[in-house]
């Protein structure tokens, strides 16, 4: 009898330790560490400025991008910063090979540091696009005027729609933004304005045409919530520039990619879902129209 | 092992079985239910940082991007790590003070889509759970993050170890309890196992006291009231058996006392006791004769009869009344009456045979004598008529003498009176020739004879007495028979003067002799027509010295029993009081080589 209960809570013994360890645990040596680079360079680095918010541009890039990679034979990074100066900075600084930027922001680059242009994205078939002023679509609100004294968003200060184009018509009615609107905000972004207005955030926003349009056709949850009250001249659309100390055959490169995009099934699929027709080259001209509005602003 | 090693071994192993497999499902629930917890606190945890660090690590903001990091890190105890790996697998940022370990780097690599993955990591640190969560479904790169398992690990440790402590001091306790338990039940069971004892010892006045009122006490009871029943059987058994040994003796001084022989003998005949009695009867001592084969007391011839009689005896149980002769220690041979019985074990089963012999000489002797003296009575009785039978010859002879005497007759004359004489005198001397015959006292002298012929001779021997009685005679052929035939002539004449003397007036007296049915024994029927006998003397008419007649010695029929007895015959009688008598006397049939 004692015989068999010894076998018993032993044979149980055995049992519940063999039990016990039920999970596999993957063995992983945790002192051979390194002191390395965390980056690896990519050999080509192409910065976006924040026209829309950092994760709506890297899923809406992504593809271009490893498009581009493929037909430059590089590796290629998409950099993004926070704000337009900090992509101007990157441009300024030869740290970047080519960067998507707002037409503001090329404006205030090609004139302080020779910032180039490279090519520029026909939408729609124009080579322009404008600054809309919204509001939420329940607002009675119908016009500029009547934001007086409301809440407003603008993206960001280098932003030409965002920021500078809604400072002009402030200026023609002798208005800065801190005398005509009871608070305002900078959120750095297109969609994130589009948000806040929708959001009833603030009462009313200037936004990129270009990201509103893009939005509504493609996601209009936020769009959906907002009303166009303003819709300002055109101006030239934001382009693709590169710096001024770029190398010639990269740039060279890089523009006959961009330039026959459309002509490839493939490159014309990526260009479809992000609503560009194709890229063309364009002349700086196209963007004095926004250098006599900002002339115009700063006189003030 | 004793009851109470058992109860104690039994209790402990149970509580302890019990114990481990509860700890055992504790351990597993808690470290499912713990792991679980801390997975989804992870998931929760990665999913958020995940999200917050888009910005950060799409804009190359790498000191928020760390600054995340760590604050994640250090909000919970739990959390040994995290980093991020970019779009392109190249590590963005880690919380590693002294770099970064590159096994980390491959160790979880989550699959498609949105839902990260967990990896249970064993590390010099300890279980690692990391979890790898996408950024922006991946397509700007993984966060990983380390949870550890160490507190859950070592709370589930803690918990099962105060479970097994526990169950352990439950399973000293248990022992303990079951220590008192088995006291309390073997205790009892130990004053059984003593009263036990005690009985076997034979002390049955031992009673066992038990305490508790359980089975324990039936048990006590039942032993107590077995050894009451016990004592009881004993003491009856002691008086049986005093009894028995009573009676043995009071038998044996019986056996002992007896004039006759009483011996036994097993199934090899071996005589197994010997009483006083056979000591007189035959000579030998018991000491001699004990373990002896029962033969040296049996004469040659008989040995045969004795063994046939015994098995008879062991059919029948007993034979009665056997007469047989044996031989003394003095190598005399007596006659003897033996009675034999069967002897049966308690089970029934036949273990031998006991035999009593009684000694005939002194009753033959008397016997003989009777006979004698019943002959000599007998000759008075026929004398006259013996007288009688002799003067008729003798005055033929007288006158035959005077006869010649006067010499008238001529030489043929003379022959034939001188051939008278002759035959006269050889009847005369016939007739004293059957009277010394009669007289004599002899043995037993078997001869082949003629039944039919004895009895012509018992009846000339009463002829005078016939004269006013019809004798017929009823003769069948029978084969000739083995007997004294005097002594069956003596039988015959007996009977037939009884037969007479119930007829003083004359009758009838008719003889038939025959062979009884199945041959065994030649017949003679003898039937008068007198007084008859009554139904009350009949039993009796057979025992010596009685008599219904006036100056009978009651002898005659009683020799006439003793002489067919002692031929191995019988004789019946039938008798109805004025009609008449009939005297059977049935004789062995055959002839015999004795």
């Amino acid at each position: 009898m004692v015989k068999k209960l010894a076998i018993v809570i032993f044979s149980c013994f055995i049992f519940f330790n063999s039990c016990l360890t039920f999970e596999e645990a993957k063995k992983v040596n945790l002192s051979d560490r390194s002191n390395e680079s965390l980056y690896k360079e990519e050999e080509i680095r192409i910065a976006v400025s924040s026209i829309i918010s950092p994760d709506e541009t890297f899923i809406y890039y992504q593809e271009l991008f490893k498009y581009l990679s493929k037909k430059l034979n590089k590796s290629v990074k998409l950099v993004q910063r926070r704000s337009y100066y900090e992509t101007n900075e990157l441009i300024r600084l030869n740290r970047v090979e080519a960067a998507f930027v707002c037409s503001g922001a090329y404006v205030e680059g090609h004139d302080e540091f020779g910032m180039q242009l490279l090519v520029a994205p026909v939408i729609n078939g124009k080579t322009t696009y404008n600054s809309y002023i919204i509001v939420h679509r329940d607002s009675d609100i119908d016009s500029l005027e009547k934001l007086r004294a409301k809440s407003f968003a603008f993206t960001d200060p280098l932003s030409n729609t965002g920021h500078l184009v809604p400072l002009y018509m402030l200026a023609k009615m002798n208005e800065t933004p801190d005398s005509f609107f009871q608070r305002y905000i900078y959120t750095y972004s297109h969609d994130k304005s589009i948000e806040a207005v929708a959001g009833k955030i603030v009462d009313g926003a200037a936004v990129d045409s270009l990201i509103w349009d893009h939005s509504n056709a493609t996601d209009p949850r936020y769009t959906s919530q907002t009303k166009i009250i303003n819709i300002s001249p055109p101006f030239g659309i934001p382009p693709v520039v590169v710096p001024r100390e770029i190398n010639r055959d990269l740039k060279e490169q890089m523009k006959q990619v961009f330039l026959h995009l459309h002509e490839e099934e493939n490159g014309k699929q990526i260009l479809n879902k992000i609503g560009i027709d194709r890229f063309i080259e364009i002349e700086d001209s196209a963007y004095d129209s926004i250098r006599e509005i900002k002339k115009w602003v700063s006189s003030i | 092992m004793n009851i109470r090693w058992k109860f104690i071994i039994s209790i402990t192993s149970i509580i302890l079985l019990s114990g481990f497999t509860t700890a055992f499902f504790v351990q597993i629930t808690m470290t499912k239910t713990l792991t679980q917890e801390l997975m989804e606190r992870g998931f929760v945890i990665a999913r958020n940082l995940a999200n917050s660090i888009v910005d950060p690590l799409l804009t190359d903001d790498l000191i928020t991007l760390k600054r995340h990091l760590m604050e994640a890190k250090n909000a919970e105890g739990d959390i040994a790590y995290a980093f991020v790996v970019d779009d392109k697998g190249f590590l963005a940022m880690h919380t590693f003070e002294a770099g970064f370990p590159k096994a980390l780097l491959n160790a979880n690599i989550p699959p498609p889509g949105q839902g990260g993955s967990a990896q249970l990591l064993d590390t010099e640190q300890g279980f690692i759970r990391d979890i790898a969560m996408p950024i922006l479904g991946g397509k700007a790169g993984v966060l990983h993050l380390g949870i550890s398992e160490n507190r859950i690990r070592s709370e589930i440790a803690r918990v099962t170890n105060i479970f097994i402590a526990g169950t352990i001091a439950i399973a000293i306790a248990g022992g303990i309890l079951g220590s008192i338990v088995g006291s309390l039940i073997t205790k009892p069971i130990a004053e059984l196992v003593k009263g036990a004892e005690e009985i076997g010892k034979g002390n049955l006045d031992f009673e066992i006291a038990i305490a508790s009122e359980d089975e324990i006490k039936v048990l006590a009871r039942s032993f107590n009231e077995m050894a009451k029943s016990l004592k009881k059987s004993m003491q009856e058994i002691m008086e049986k058996t005093k009894e028995a040994i009573e009676a043995k003796s009071y038998i044996a001084s019986i056996t002992e006392s007896s004039a006759d022989a009483i011996i036994s003998v097993d199934f090899e005949g071996k005589i197994k006791s010997w009483n006083k009695g056979a000591e007189q009867i035959f000579g030998y001592t018991k000491e001699e004769i004990m373990e002896r084969k029962l033969d040296i007391i049996i004469p040659l011839d008989c040995q045969k009869n004795i063994v046939e009689k015994i098995e008879e005896a062991m059919q029948k149980n007993y034979v009665r009344n056997y007469e047989t002769r044996c031989i003394r220690s003095d190598g005399n041979i007596i006659p003897v009456d033996l009675t034999l019985t069967t002897l049966r074990d308690s089970s029934d089963r036949i273990i031998g045979t006991s035999m009593i012999f009684r000694d005939l000489s002194e009753k033959k002797k008397m016997e003989k004598q009777l006979i004698q003296s019943e002959k000599l009575v007998s000759i008075g009785l026929l004398a006259a008529g013996v007288a009688h039978e002799i003067n008729n010859p003798l005055t033929n002879i007288l006158l035959d003498a005077e006869v010649l005497r006067q010499r008238k007759l001529n030489e043929a004359q003379v022959k034939q009176k001188l051939d008278e004489i002759i035959s006269e005198v050889e009847i005369a001397a016939r007739i004293v020739k059957n009277l010394l015959n009669f007289s004599r006292q002899s043995k037993l002298e078997f001869e082949e004879v003629d039944l039919r012929d004895i009895m012509e001779r018992a009846l000339s021997m009463v002829s005078r007495d016939l004269e006013n009685i019809e004798v017929t005679r009823n003769y069948q052929e029978i084969p000739r028979i083995w007997v004294d035939s005097n002594q069956i002539q003596q039988v015959l004449v007996n009977i037939l003067l009884n037969a007479i003397q119930a007829m003083p007036n004359g009758g009838k007296i008719n003889i038939d002799i025959s062979m009884s049915q199945g041959s065994e024994f030649a017949k003679i029927d003898i039937s008068d027509t007198g007084v008859g006998i009554p139904e009350e003397y009949l039993d009796r008419i057979f025992d010596p010295f009685f008599t219904t007649k006036k100056g009978g010695t009651g002898l005659g029929l009683a020799i006439c029993f003793g002489i067919v007895k002692e031929h191995g015959g019988k004789i019946e009688v039938n008798s109805q009081v004025g009609v008449g008598s009939t005297f059977t006397v049935y004789l062995p049939a055959g002839v015999r080589n004795g």
